[in-house]
């Protein structure tokens, strides 16, 4: 009996429609040794058009999002090894890790509404939706970076860096290779 | 008389007319209203590269996390001689307790905190058994938000974009007090101080110093 009574309690416990508070994840503070040495600004119109989507919705339903993505892209100066680096008098050589994606940045003040087009019966967008588009077109813009020559100028503006910061301190021959030439 | 009845027929027949186009529209307002496709895909357009810069960056220290940001208006007070004519406000300020707009976002962003060398605002000053690096002060170098990282929590009455803009921003200036309370100043200096040192690993004795060449 008194089993089917927690039973019943559990259950009326789990039908409960309270909705919970949002619960940020704990911050973190992470060390890192990035070096950024190119920066992309894109550009990309974000299109979206819902009018032919539904036979029964009477009305159009078009949203144009005009924004702005800021990538830096370098290399993980953590990723060198002791057997990366050697010297010989005045002489260094160095091997640079394959270059990747620093920081992808789509703030907000960059992204404007352009064309907000709702007739008929069909429903305005919301904040919601319009966030979930956004984030839609910060994919896309992910997707297509592979396209750009981002990760090459990276790699060579990292040898360029990387030569004259030793030249400063000292050597007058810097050989430089990077991983991915390897 | 005849005219008396065919006036009470026409109004009859519009009030039937009127009643079936109002239920018509409670029926699709019931099965269709507020069913709007949310996972409609967006249209594929080119991206535009607009700038390309080349810089120097050392990301020290990186800070991430996740702001909620809340925005409430509550209705004026009640003026019960003018609104209780007004039958959706006055169930409005029942159901909703007073309040009129509602939006709460969850922000996740991240500050990285480190150099910025492309002012060429370092310099080495050596001796023969040991090295001096000079850097500038470690700084906040972005702030990066993205839509991925946002979370539109909840959402009650129309928003504009700018009011979004607003509670954004508003995210990110949190996000940048926090950075003084964490004081990653100390923490930037530190693991700039382990990287370089592994980078002139060759040296003797390898001193970094901050600010002092400006």
């Amino acid at each position: 009996m008194k089993k089917y009574l927690i039973i019943a309690l559990l259950f009326l416990a789990a039908c409960s429609n309270e909705e919970e508070a949002p619960t940020p994840a704990v911050m973190e503070v992470k060390n890192l040794g990035q070096l950024s040495t190119v920066e992309y600004t894109i550009g990309k119109i974000i299109q979206m058009d819902q009018s032919e989507e539904s036979w029964y919705k009477w009305g159009d339903r078009k949203i144009l999002i005009k924004t702005r993505a800021v990538v830096k892209a370098g290399i993980d100066l953590n990723k060198i090894k002791e057997d990366d680096i050697s010297i010989k008098g005045k002489t260094i050589e160095i091997t640079l890790p394959e270059s990747e994606y620093i920081s992808f940045n789509m703030d907000p003040n960059y992204t404007k509404t352009e064309v907000e087009s709702v007739s008929g019966f069909r429903d305005n967008f919301t904040q919601k939706e319009k966030n979930a588009i956004l984030r839609q077109g910060e994919e896309a813009i992910k997707k297509d970076l592979e396209k750009t020559r981002i990760l090459k100028d990276a790699s060579s503006n990292a040898e360029d860096i990387i030569r004259d910061f030793y030249k400063e301190m000292g050597f007058e021959r810097v050989i430089v290779h990077s991983a991915e030439e390897e | 008389m005849k005219l008396d009845r065919e006036y009470i027929r026409l109004i009859k027949n519009i009030a039937i007319m009127v009643g079936i186009g109002i239920l018509i529209y409670i029926l699709y307002d019931y099965f269709f209203g507020g069913t709007e496709n949310n996972s409609s895909k967006i249209a594929d357009t080119p991206i535009h590269i607009e700038s390309v810069k080349r810089i120097a960056e050392v990301s020290a220290v990186s800070y991430t996390d996740e702001i909620v940001v809340d925005s409430v208006e509550y209705y004026e007070e009640i003026d019960l001689s003018e609104d209780w004519l007004d039958a959706i406000k006055m169930t409005e300020r029942l159901l909703y307790r007073n309040v009129k707009r509602r939006l709460t976002i969850i922000v996740k962003g991240e500050v990285r905190y480190g150099f910025d060398l492309q002012r060429n605002n370092f310099s080495v000053k050596k001796s023969n058994d040991s090295l001096i690096l000079y850097l500038p002060e470690p700084e906040i170098i972005e702030i990066n938000v993205s839509p991925s990282g946002n979370e539109i929590y909840q959402e009650q009455g129309n928003w504009s974009d700018s009011e979004i803009k607003k509670l954004e921003n508003r995210a990110k200036k949190k996000l940048v007090e926090n950075v003084e309370t964490l004081d990653l100043n100390t923490k930037a200096r530190e693991s700039a101080s382990k990287l370089f040192k592994r980078l002139l690993q060759h040296e003797k004795h390898v001193e970094i110093k901050y600010d002092t060449i400006n």
